[in-house]
């Protein structure tokens, strides 16, 4: 056996300023890093990814000869692109420089920050064990491919609609695919939106129109995806299309069927539980598609196998009681989640009396009841009795910054409670008191202040403390609290005829199934994690897919349509090229099933 | 009042006891004050007050103050906390602290040495038995030995009387 | 090459790992210095993850190339080290 070509390796060890030298020793690190199999050049920077630091160490690769580069510095997350362009620039093949993160022990803040004797020892363990790797590393095979000029985009809401939409203007094929039979999400069924108070259905409908009939965008509702396998560039999914028993070419959406449909129910979806529909219905006037859809679970045909009355009613053939479950196959170059959120189910909290007080509504049943094309048309009334109420009280924080529920802060529940107060205040019911008990009030945002500006000036009250329960009397449905103001040190007795809470914003249903279909990461919360908090928030653990809106954590429309865009910029940056490099190993894995070799 | 005058080593101090850690996390969110049954009798008796007061160092104030004797130990206060702050928990610190510094009230001093004595706080008089008696209700057979035991060991004996109502 | 650096990447609550991790630990007893190995937690460190294309774990990377994802036989991983420390450059 011939003896292995000498590999030169070169270490260079970073102060980052004070971060990493005020930490340990650097000179010692530098001397035991000499010791190591392989090493033959060792440099201390002031800041490696610096220009001076980046010269430095292609200086040292072009005089010393070296063909491996470590460089012991921060997270490779942060910079070991920097530092592998620096060495490619420098003659070297990039998967021969590494990275290794020796500041988390040094750094003030850094949860694994140690002592220095502590810090050294991983250190030099850490620098130990890279340049080894290095110096048995061999060049991962690459592969390049051809690259799908496609993109699939998993949730039909306003996220997904910009990212879907920006990205058919750019000229890619984009597949929509949306759970619920119409798209448009939750924003559809917001009434009005802050800080503009600007008609919800209205503004989105645009976007919504748009992506009906973009010649780029395939919408595909009542649809879900089961399973995706492949890599970046070339990703094949499976989408299986459930039956809406209405065929989509022929239905005019007339609406004759609904009104013969003798089955009501409560819709769940649609309007918060508070209104009804029919077996077969349209979710609402600006559905899109603007389509019928039966409800297998509640339709008399389905179940007792006699009616038929809407297939009788319809003036275009378009029921179709046979309609299947259809599987679609699609292939694309990359994916975009924008499976948005939930509300929190209030239920847990027992002590607010959710589910067993009517007279306990949420906020989005609040906008429901305050929708012109809600469940009152408009009206608000209460639950119990149809009354409208004289005061109101909200109750903000139900399950987030809460250890017991969601610790998160939910980002939206603060404006959409000033949103409401504004709405009852300036348009339902003017006479009426409102009250919104708060623990901090957060208007952070462009025009939000003035917008809490504005809920005072219309003489909502707000009172910096929460009830610590809810009491209803049994015969009249009035609810009564205590609240301990601060400012005036005295325990106020509120009592109210509607209470709403502000619950918290959740991951929505199905987020943790997905997350294994497509292999992406969830965070400690349940939303889809990204790259890296602050520097790549719509990329993720996947190459070649991404994420925006509330699927990775809550936020408002504006941050939403932001995050789309900035999630379509990715997905066009990888695809724009048709050929893109990826480790071999990806295709290879990607065609093989698990377990095989 | 001066906040140079007070003593932020008086947090340090009811922190160090492991179930009042949770004591910085307090937002003052109100929850546990709002569903104190002794707070709305005594609005001076106030859980989010009395964790502010600790967190600015009030330690005469806190300790010396009647009313952290007043608790009815019902949990509300905790139960409810989104912070899980552990204000009951606190509460006994903050009482233990007070024992030791001679502020535990007069009529708690009366009634542990009552059990002290008789195990037991209120005695078992002739007109007790007697109606129980008339009720058929068996006879009590309440041996305080226990209940002393224990007490002894908690060091209890040694609390020094405030010799204030 | 008469060394070998073995990646094995793996994560918190992944089901196959244990298994892995075992295997590698036996084959330490065989190998010795030759072999080096290193457990690398995806959910740390993406960046490593996504340049050697590990989609799934367990995966296992032999002197920086991608070998076996999932569990493979203990066998083949062993022949799989053999071949890479007889290996000739």
């Amino acid at each position: 056996m011939p003896a292995e070509k000498e590999k030169r390796i070169g270490v260079f060890i970073c102060h980052c300023g004070k971060n990493i030298a005020g930490g340990l020793n650097i000179r010692d690190l530098v001397e035991s890093s000499k010791q190591v199999k392989g090493v033959s050049f060792v440099a201390e920077n002031k800041f490696s990814c610096s220009e001076d630091g980046q010269q430095d160490i292609q200086k040292a690769i072009h005089e010393q000869k070296l063909d491996r580069v470590v460089v012991a510095a921060c997270s490779p997350s942060l910079h070991l692109m920097t530092f592998q362009r620096c060495g490619e620039k420098a003659g070297i093949e990039p998967q021969f420089v590494d990275l290794v993160d020796i500041r988390k022990w040094t750094m003030h803040g850094s949860p694994q920050k140690t002592n220095p004797e502590e810090a050294f020892e991983q250190s030099k363990s850490l620098i130990e064990l890279a340049v080894k790797r290095m110096r048995l590393k061999r060049l991962i095979p690459m592969a390049e491919i051809k690259a799908e000029h496609s993109i699939l985009v998993i949730g039909g809401g306003v996220a997904g609609l910009e990212a879907g939409l920006d990205l058919a203007d750019k000229g890619y094929n984009v597949y929509i695919v949306e759970r619920l039979p119409t798209i448009g999400g939750k924003m559809a069924l917001l009434y009005k939106v802050f800080p503009t108070n600007d008609c919800a259905p209205c503004i989105l409908a645009p976007k919504t129109a748009y992506a009906n009939i973009h010649p780029h965008i395939t919408l595909l509702t009542n649809s879900e995806v089961k399973s995706v396998s492949g890599h970046v560039g070339n990703f094949n999914v499976n989408i299986l299309q459930n039956p809406r028993y209405v065929d989509l070419d022929k239905c005019t959406g007339c609406g004759e069927c609904v009104e013969k449909c003798p089955i009501k129910v409560k819709d769940e979806v649609f309007s918060a539980g508070l209104g009804e529909r029919k077996a077969i219905y349209i979710p609402y006037d600006q559905s899109i598609p603007k389509k019928a859809v039966i409800d297998a679970e509640n339709c008399l045909y389905f179940q007792k196998g006699v009616c038929r009355l809407c297939e009788k009613q319809c003036p275009t053939d378009a029921i179709n009681f046979d309609q299947k479950a259809n599987s679609v196959e699609i292939k694309v170059g990359a994916i975009i989640a924008a499976t948005g959120f939930d509300e929190y189910d209030p239920s847990p909290k027992s002590e607010y009396g959710y589910g067993r007080y009517s007279n306990v509504i949420t906020q989005f049943q609040l906008a429901r009841l305050l929708d012109i094309d809600g469940p009152t048309n408009g009206q608000l009334l209460r639950p119990s009795d149809g009354k409208e109420p004289k005061r109101i009280v909200m109750i903000q924080c139900v399950g987030s910054r809460d250890e017991k529920a969601n610790p998160y802060c939910s980002n939206i529940c603060c404006m959409y409670a000033l949103k409401h107060a504004q709405i009852i205040k300036e348009m339902v019911l003017p006479k009426a008191e409102i009250f919104i008990c708060f623990i901090d009030m957060r208007t952070v945002g462009k025009g939000f202040e003035e917008y809490y500006r504005r809920t005072r000036e219309l003489g909502v009250l707000f009172i910096r403390a929460r009830p610590s329960e809810i009491v209803q009397n049994t015969e009249t449905k009035n609810l009564s609290m205590k609240v301990d103001d601060p400012e005036i040190g005295r325990l106020l007795k509120l009592d109210a005829d509607l209470v709403v809470l502000s619950c918290a914003t959740v991951p929505s249903s199905g987020t943790q199934e997905l997350s294994q279909i497509l292999g992406v990461k969830l965070d400690g919360y349940g939303f889809f994690k990204e790259m890296h908090p602050k520097l790549r928030p719509v990329e993720t653990n996947v190459r070649g897919i991404y994420i925006c809106g509330s699927a990775q954590g809550p936020k408002d429309i504006p941050d939403s349509i932001v995050q789309a865009k900035a999630a379509a910029s990715c997905a066009d940056s990888e695809l724009r090229k048709s050929k893109i490099k990826i480790p071999q190993s990806l295709v290879r894995t990607s065609q093989l099933k698990k377990g095989d070799k | 009042m001066k906040l140079s005058e007070l003593g932020p080593e008086f947090k340090t101090e009811v922190m160090s006891h492991k179930e009042a850690e949770g004591l910085n996390l307090c937002f003052a969110c109100g929850t546990c004050t709002a569903g104190c049954p002794i707070h709305e009798i005594f609005y001076e008796y106030d859980p989010r007050k009395l964790a502010k007061m600790v967190k600015l160092g009030m330690r005469e104030e806190v300790l010396a103050s009647p009313y952290i004797w007043y608790c009815t130990t019902c949990r509300n206060c905790e139960q409810r906390c989104p912070q899980n702050v552990k204000f009951f928990d606190i509460l006994n610190v903050l009482k233990n602290m007070a024992a030791k510094e001679g502020y535990a009230p007069h009529s708690w001093i009366e009634q542990t040495k009552q059990i002290m004595k008789n195990g037991i706080i209120f005695s078992i008089t002739e007109e007790l038995k007697e109606k129980r008696r008339a009720l058929s209700l068996p006879a009590l057979k309440y041996n305080g030995e226990r209940a002393k035991k224990i007490l002894k060991l908690t060091g209890i004996d040694k609390v020094k009387d405030q010799g204030k109502a | 090459m008469e060394e070998v650096y073995v990646e094995e990447f793996m994560s918190p609550g992944c089901v196959g790992c244990p298994a892995v991790k075992k295997m590698l630990e036996e084959l330490k007893g065989e190998f010795g210095d030759q072999l080096t190995v290193e457990e690398v937690d995806i959910t740390v460190d993406t960046t490593r993850a996504s340049q050697y294309g590990v989609m799934s774990v367990p995966a296992i990377a032999i002197n920086g190339i991608l070998k076996f994802i999932d569990v493979p036989k203990k066998e083949d991983l062993r022949d799989a080290l053999l071949e890479e420390i007889n290996r000739e450059e």
